[in-house]
C-alpha cells in the first residue's frame, strides 16, 4: 500500500486542526436476529424495564453534558428521552412482540429500522441527522437488554484520530477530549448532533471522507483541518510540521481572544469606540452578549415583516423591540426601520414588479408611502425606547426632505401615544444611514437634521461602483479598498463630525483586518458587523493608534487603485495582526 | 373533542426545538390530542410521528383535542404556536 501524502477532500463539521493516528473506532454488532418466544407478555416486561433503565443512563448522560459542555448541548439527551419515552414508538413495538412473538431485541430493532428508513427517505438534512438519533436510541435498548450499559470506554492511544463510520451523541460526548485529536465520519453531515458536540468540545471534525475510509489502516498517520473541510493521509514530516504550527497559532489565537471580553474598546493612544454587533432575530442577542460586544449598532427588522401573511401588530413588535433592549441592559440598541421592497418582497402589499429593484420604491421610500406600515413600527420603537438605550434608524435615505416626512411621521405616533396615554421614549435618537453617493454629498445638510449617521458600506459600494455583488460578473469589481468609496467614507465621517454627531459603519468593511486601522484613523466613532468578528476588531483597535499624520489618509486615496491601497494599508498603517487568521 | 384550524407560521415550522416543546406541552394534557393536516393525523404526543410528519412553515394544520381537559389543551397549544411566531426566523 502506497504511503505516499494524499489530500482528501471532504466536508467540514467542527473547526481545527487535528494531527494523531487512525483509530478504528468499532460499531457494535446490531444485526439483530429474529427470534420468536413463547411468552410474549414477559417480553414486554423486559422491553419496558429496558426502557426504564435505558431512561435512566439517558438522565445520567444528560447531566454529565450539562456539567462537561453547557445546556444547549445537553438537550440533545433531552431528545433522546423524548424518543424513548415516545408512546407511538414503545406502542409499535409492543405491538410487533405481541402480534409476532417475536423477541424484544427485534421488535425493538425492527420498528426503529422503520422510523429510520423513513426519515432517510425525505430530502431534508434535519431529519437524515434525527434518524442518527434512532440508531443510538436502538443501540442504547438492545445493548440494554443485553444486560450492558454504556458503551465501554475504549482505551484510546494519544493524539487518536477517530475514524468511524457514524459518531452516536453519546459517543461523543463521553470522548476523552485529552486523547482524541480529531474524528472523521463517513456519514453524518454538519448539522448532526455529533457535529454539535464536536464544535462544543473544541475537537476538529470532518464528514464524508470516503476516500480515507478505503484507504487508512491502524497507525496511520492523518491530519484532520476542520475548518477546511479536508484531511490528509501520510502526511510528509514538512507538512506535518506546517499543520502543528497552524495549530499552535490558533490556539494561541482563541486564548488571545477570548482574554479580550470585558476588555474596552481603546487604541493604544485613547481612542474608544464602540464595536457593536449586526443582528437579524432576537436569537442573535445570545451570541451578542457571549461576544462581549458594545451594544447592537444593526437591529435588521425585516424578519418581523417577510414570510408571512399579513404585517406585524404593533403590539408584537414592540415584545421583540423591547426583550433585545433588555437584553442588552444598557447597551445602545440601534434599530433600522423596514428596509424592504425590491428583491425584498412584502407579499400583502400587492407592489408592482420592478424591472430593476435595488433602484426602486424600497426602504424609506416604501415606508414613506405606507403608514399603515410604518406608524405601527414607529409607536413600537418609542415604547420599547424606554426599555433601555434605543436608537432609530432609517435606511436608504437621500436626501433632507425624507428625514422631515419621516419625521413628522414620528411626531404623529408621538402625538397619538400621548393622546392614548401610553408611555414611551421622548427624545429617542433618530438617525440615518448613508447609502448612496447622494447621500454621501448632501451630508452637511442631512448632519443638521439626524442624531447620528451609520455609513452602509455593503450597499454605498454597490451603488457607487455601480457594480451587483451578487451578480458572478461584476463581483471583482465589488471592493471597499476603491480610492472612491474610501473617500466617500471619509468625507461622511467629517460631516458627522463637523455636526457634532456620532458617526458608525455596519457594512462588511467594518469587520475588515486591514481597514479597521484606516478608518479608526479616519475618526470613526463605532464598527457594527457580525458577532463572530468582534473580539477580533478589538484585538486590532487595541493594538492600532488613532491618531495618525495628517497627510497618511491623503497618500492612501491618492493611490490608484484598490489593489495599491492595500498594500499601502499593509505597509503604513498596520496593526499587529499576525495572531490573528488573516480575512482575504 | 374541540378542534382549532391554524397555519403555522414560523420559520422552522414543527421540526427542533419546536416540536419538543409542543411534544412535551401536549402530554401534560390527558386529552388525546392530534395535529391534522389534509388528509394525514399526527398524534400529537409522539416527537417520532410529528417529525416525520414534516410540518412546515405556511401548512395549514388542525389541533383536535378530545378529553376532560381538551379546552385547556388547545388553548394551551395555540399560544404556544404562536409564541414560536415570534421567536423564530432571521434574515
Amino acid at each position: 500500500m502506497s504511503k505516499k501524502e494524499r489530500y482528501i477532500n471532504a466536508v467540514g463539521m467542527s473547526p481545527g486542526i487535528g494531527v494523531g493516528t487512525a483509530y478504528l473506532f468499532r460499531q457494535e454488532e446490531q444485526t439483530v436476529q429474529r427470534r420468536t418466544v413463547r411468552d410474549a407478555d414477559s417480553e414486554i416486561v423486559r422491553f419496558y424495564e429496558a426502557v426504564q433503565q435505558a431512561s435512566r443512563d439517558i438522565e445520567a448522560l444528560y447531566e454529565q453534558t450539562k456539567q462537561r459542555i453547557g445546556a444547549d448541548e445537553a438537550a440533545i439527551f433531552e431528545a433522546h428521552r423524548m424518543m424513548l419515552d415516545d408512546p407511538e414508538f414503545s406502542s409499535a413495538i409492543e405491538g410487533r412482540i405481541l402480534e409476532e412473538s417475536v423477541s424484544a431485541e427485534y421488535a425493538v430493532q425492527s420498528t426503529a429500522d422503520q422510523y429510520i428508513a423513513l426519515f432517510e427517505r425525505i430530502e431534508d438534512d434535519y431529519l437524515k441527522a434525527r434518524a442518527a438519533d434512532v440508531r443510538d436510541i436502538a443501540a442504547r435498548l438492545l445493548r440494554t437488554l443485553s444486560g450492558r450499559g454504556e458503551r465501554i470506554s475504549e482505551a484510546l492511544p494519544e493524539r487518536a484520530i477517530l475514524l468511524a463510520e457514524e459518531l452516536a451523541p453519546s459517543d461523543t460526548v463521553t470522548l476523552d477530549r485529552e486523547r482524541v485529536a480529531g474524528i472523521v465520519t463517513e456519514r453524518g453531515g454538519p448539522t448532526s448532533h455529533a457535529a454539535i458536540l464536536a464544535k462544543s468540545l473544541g475537537i476538529p471534525a470532518v464528514t464524508g471522507a470516503s476516500e480515507l475510509f478505503a484507504n487508512a489502516r491502524y497507525g496511520d498517520e492523518i491530519i484532520v483541518d476542520g475548518s477546511a473541510g479536508a484531511v490528509i493521509l501520510h502526511p510528509a514530516p514538512g507538512t506535518v510540521a506546517t499543520y502543528e504550527d497552524r495549530r499552535e497559532r490558533q490556539h494561541r489565537t482563541q486564548r488571545e481572544l477570548l482574554s479580550l471580553k470585558g476588555q474596552p474598546s481603546v487604541s493604544l493612544d485613547g481612542c474608544s469606540v464602540l464595536l457593536c454587533a449586526n443582528i437579524g432575530s432576537l436569537t442573535d442577542l445570545d451570541a451578542v452578549l457571549e461576544n462581549d460586544a458594545d451594544g447592537v449598532g444593526l437591529f435588521r427588522t425585516e424578519f418581523l415583516f417577510m414570510e408571512r401573511d399579513r404585517p406585524p401588530t404593533e403590539a408584537e413588535q414592540f415584545e421583540v423591540y423591547r426583550a433585545a433592549a433588555e437584553a442588552l441592559d444598557g447597551k445602545p440598541l440601534i434599530i433600522r426601520t423596514l428596509d424592504a421592497g425590491g428583491d425584498k418582497a412584502l407579499p400583502y402589499l400587492d407592489l408592482p414588479p420592478e424591472d430593476n429593484p435595488f433602484l426602486g420604491r424600497r426602504a424609506i421610500r416604501l415606508c414613506l408611502d405606507h403608514p399603515d406600515l410604518f406608524i405601527p413600527q414607529l409607536r413600537a420603537i418609542l415604547r420599547a425606547g424606554l426599555a433601555g438605550d434605543v436608537r432609530l434608524m432609517l435606511p436608504l435615505v437621500n436626501v433632507v426632505g425624507e428625514v422631515h416626512r419621516a419625521k413628522e411621521f414620528i411626531e404623529q405616533a408621538k402625538s397619538d401615544l400621548r393622546r392614548e396615554g401610553i408611555d414611551f421614549k421622548e427624545d429617542l435618537p433618530v438617525g440615518i444611514m448613508i447609502e448612496t453617493p447622494a447621500a454621501v454629498l448632501h451630508a452637511d445638510a442631512l448632519a443638521k437634521n439626524v442624531d447620528f449617521f451609520s455609513i452602509g458600506t455593503n450597499d454605498l459600494i454597490q451603488y457607487t461602483l455601480a457594480c451587483d455583488r451578487g451578480n458572478a460578473d461584476t463581483a471583482e469589481l465589488y471592493t471597499p479598498y476603491h480610492p472612491a468609496v474610501l473617500s466617500l467614507i471619509r468625507t461622511t465621517i467629517a460631516s458627522a463630525h463637523r455636526a457634532g454627531i456620532h458617526v458608525g459603519l455596519c457594512g462588511e468593511a467594518a469587520s475588515d483586518e486591514r481597514l479597521i486601522p484606516a478608518l479608526l484613523a479616519m475618526g470613526l466613532d463605532s464598527f457594527s458587523m457580525n458577532t463572530s468578528s468582534i473580539l477580533k476588531a478589538r484585538y486590532i483597535v487595541r493594538n492600532s493608534t488613532c491618531h495618525r499624520s495628517d497627510d497618511l489618509i491623503d497618500r492612501m486615496l491618492a493611490q490608484p487603485t484598490a489593489s495599491a491601497i492595500q498594500t499601502f494599508l499593509n505597509r503604513h498603517v498596520p496593526s499587529n495582526r499576525d495572531a490573528t487568521t488573516s480575512t482575504p | 373533542m374541540i378542534e382549532k384550524r391554524m397555519t403555522l407560521r414560523n420559520a422552522s415550522g414543527l421540526h427542533a426545538r419546536p416540536a419538543s416543546e409542543f411534544v412535551k406541552l401536549a402530554s401534560t394534557f390527558a386529552s388525546d390530542i392530534r395535529v391534522l393536516r389534509g388528509a394525514d393525523e399526527w398524534n400529537a404526543k409522539s416527537i417520532l410521528s410529528l417529525l416525520s410528519g414534516g410540518l412546515s412553515a405556511g401548512d395549514d394544520i388542525v389541533l383536535r383535542a378530545d378529553g376532560d381537559d381538551e379546552e385547556q389543551a388547545i388553548d394551551a397549544l395555540v399560544k404556544l404556536l404562536i409564541s414560536f411566531e415570534e421567536q423564530d426566523g432571521s434574515l
